[in-house]
């Protein structure tokens, strides 16, 4: 190993990974001590390439909206990875200690696009986790959106025959 | 022979009628929504009609506006495809009524055999088996429970409006009948505001069997042999072979039998599908009849060598059949998966996005009917079926192998597929031991299998991901931090362009 230029730890789920870059050579990643040698064989625009790492062939789109995430997508699979530097793990300290965190809305979020078709609850209604309290229609397809909580519905921010854009918080739950 | 058709429908099955049509000579008119605009049907057609709709899905389903484009272009014949018009009667009356040919069966097959009560009804008369069961609503409980002590437990209770597994139950004992009967009731009046229930035979653990045929119009009608349709997910089919490997040639020629007097018992024209349910002792019932060119089609078209689409073409041109039933051979096997855009680790929940790279799989026996490439957005708007990959091998491991290898070929990234689950399913020893049914995704298949698959590259990933994060930092712009003061000119225009 030549001279380490930065370590980053690389999270997805409960896995941990460690990565140390070469220095002068940028074709070389250490994860978790062992290497990985990387030629980008091909690139095809829209963050989609052909790489070989140790010589195996992988076709993946990378994407990295911010410096914070990592998602690789291959045919089938997705791989999403939280980047941890010094620096951020240093910042995210900080902002656990001053307690500045986002305040995260709890409730059920539309997984997708779609057309809500039905409300299961009113404001004020109280509800269990997996109660199932939104159907939203997509591709021909009902899904039934199941509450990940039990509590107390404080809004609805969805209405029956109305389009929802993914993401959006639909139910509010305290 | 027609000299231009137009093709009501999008994707895949579109492409796969223009392809038919274009190799009888007849020129192709697409239609497309302006969603569809860039979409691979619209832009491999002759000639592409737009049509307007409040939604895109209305636009595919307006009768009105596709017969009278086709009118005012010359088309003489329209091909519905699957779903969209396909199997609307008053679509197909109303091409009759505009003097261009409906590529399909007449209206009065598609509006029996669209209706579950006369299909039913219809298909007794004509001596076709189906499921034991009542045929009036259930009123007497007393006199409901002698009917099931004589069809024998277990049985299904069905709401008459049902749909979507809503008002079904499942009675395996005599003691259950009235809670059971009670609940059923009780959630079709909630579902559907009509709690008429009937009662019928509960097939244990079936195998979904199709029998395809073809009808032209001078009473010619054959069958080309069955295909098993039994993996399905949310009773939708995802995997499809011909033939089966559960039929003699006595129970293929007895289904077949059956299949061709049921389509001649409603006039039937041109390509059709019976489904029926095999039970473990080989008894089969009818389910019921496609109208229709189905998705699954092309594995009928291996194993026979019949290009049905082109056959739909030249019965609705007025061509009798060029085959009689003795001359419908089978052999080898082939195997067709659907390529949704599905989530399999999350009950396959559709999922949706562009996309970013596409490499179709190619070889000996290896067939993609697709309706994207690469660039091509899938949207909510439509199915998310991106494409069918068959395969044709010499026996039923061959062709396996052959999916297998093809699927590992098979490049879609952008939006995840059922690629992955394919895969599993190929692998699995049930099912390259034929022991599945109906039942296979929901009780069968494991689903920790996909778990351990996408485990097996994750150091790979990480270790991708690790080069990205480096390869982005090394190669972002450096702005620099202090602009000089001196600049002013630049300055003031980087200013400016924030507002």
């Amino acid at each position: 190993m030549n001279e380490i230029q930065e370590e980053i730890k690389l999270v997805s789920g409960d896995k941990v990974y460690s990565a140390a870059f070469d220095h002068t050579d940028i074709s070389k990643v250490f994860l978790d001590e062992k290497l990985y040698d990387f030629k980008v064989l091909k690139e095809y625009g829209d963050n989609v390439s052909v790489i070989s790492v140790n010589n195996r062939v992988f076709t993946v789109k990378i994407n990295q909206e911010d410096r914070d995430s990592i998602e690789v997508l291959t045919t089938g699979f997705g791989y999403n990875y939280e980047v941890k530097t010094a620096t951020s793990s240093l910042l995210e300290q900080f902002v656990r200690q001053s307690g500045k965190g986002k305040n995260k809305v709890n409730g059920i979020v539309a997984p997708m696009p779609g057309m809500v078709v039905k409300i299961n609850c009113a404001v004020g209604d109280q509800i269990l986790e997996n109660d199932k309290l939104v159907i939203v229609e997509a591709m021909k397809m009902e899904n039934a959106l199941a509450s990940p909580l039990s509590g107390i519905v404080k809004k609805i921010n969805a209405e029956e025959g109305k389009a929802v854009e993914k993401g959006t918080v639909l139910i509010e739950i305290e | 022979m027609f000299k231009k058709i137009l093709v009501a429908n999008r994707g895949e099955i579109a492409i796969r009628v223009m392809n038919a049509a274009r190799e009888l000579g007849i020129e192709t008119y697409a239609v497309y929504h302006e969603v569809d605009k860039h979409s691979l049907h619209t832009i491999s057609a002759d000639y592409a009609l737009e049509i307007i709709g409040d939604t895109p899905k209305q636009a595919y389903l307006d009768a009105a506006q596709i017969i009278s484009l086709a009118i005012e272009h010359d088309c003489e014949a329209i091909h519905p495809g699957y779903g969209f018009l396909s199997e609307n009667a008053k679509f197909s009356k109303a091409c009759k009524d505009a003097e261009i040919k409906f590529i399909g069966p007449n209206e009065y097959a598609i509006e029996v055999m669209g209706n579950k009560t006369a299909a039913r009804e219809l298909m007794q008369q004509a001596g076709v088996p189906i499921v034991p069961g009542t045929k009036e609503r259930i009123t007497d409980l007393d006199l409901a429970k002698e009917i099931a002590n004589e069809i024998g437990y277990p049985i299904l209770l069905k709401a008459a409006a049902g749909g979507g597994g809503k008002g079904m139950r499942k009675v395996e004992y005599e003691s259950d009948f009235v809670d059971s009967y009670d609940a059923a009731q009780r959630e079709a009046r909630n579902a559907f505001g009509d709690d008429t229930i009937y009662m019928e035979k509960y097939i244990v653990n079936p195998k979904h069997i199709e029998i395809q045929i073809l009808a032209d119009e001078h009473g010619n009608c054959v069958h080309l042999a069955e295909r098993d349709c039994s993996i399905q997910r949310r009773h939708q089919k995802v995997i499809e072979e011909a033939p089966s490997t559960v039929l003699t040639e006595e129970l293929r020629a007895a289904m077949g039998k059956v299949a061709v007097d049921a389509a001649q018992a409603c006039h039937y024209v041109n390509a059709g599908t019976i489904e029926f349910l095999l039970d473990k002792d080989k008894n089969f019932y009818f389910l019921e009849m496609n109208t229709r060119l189905q998705v699954e089609h092309p594995v009928s078209e291996l194993i026979t060598g019949v290009d049905l689409a082109k056959e739909q073409i030249k019965v609705a041109a007025g061509y009798p059949l060029p085959f009689e039933q003795e001359d419908i051979v089978v052999s080898g096997h082939a195997i067709e998966v659907r390529i949704y855009a599905e989530d399999a680790t999350n009950n396959f929940m559709p999922d949706i996005g562009t996309i970013s790279y596409l490499r179709n799989p190619d070889g000996i026996g290896v067939r993609v009917d697709g309706g994207i490439e690469r660039g091509d957005e899938v949207s909510i708007n439509f199915d998310p079926m991106l494409a069918k990959l068959i395969v044709f091998g010499q026996d039923r491991a061959e062709a396996i192998d052959k999916m297998d290898a093809a699927l590992s070929s098979y490049k879609v990234v952008g939006t995840r597929t059922v690629i992955p689950f394919l895969k599993a399913v190929m692998q699995s020893d049930k099912f390259r031991n034929h022991y599945f049914d109906t039942g296979f995704i929901e009780s069968d298949f494991d689903f920790k299998v996909l778990d351990e698959m996408k485990s097996k590259d994750e150091d790979f990933m990480a270790a991708i991901a690790a080069f990205a994060y480096n390869k982005n930092k090394n190669t972002k712009k450096v702005t620099p931090v202090n602009p000089k003061p001196s600049d002013w000119k630049s300055k003031r225009l980087n200013s400016m362009r924030k507002y």
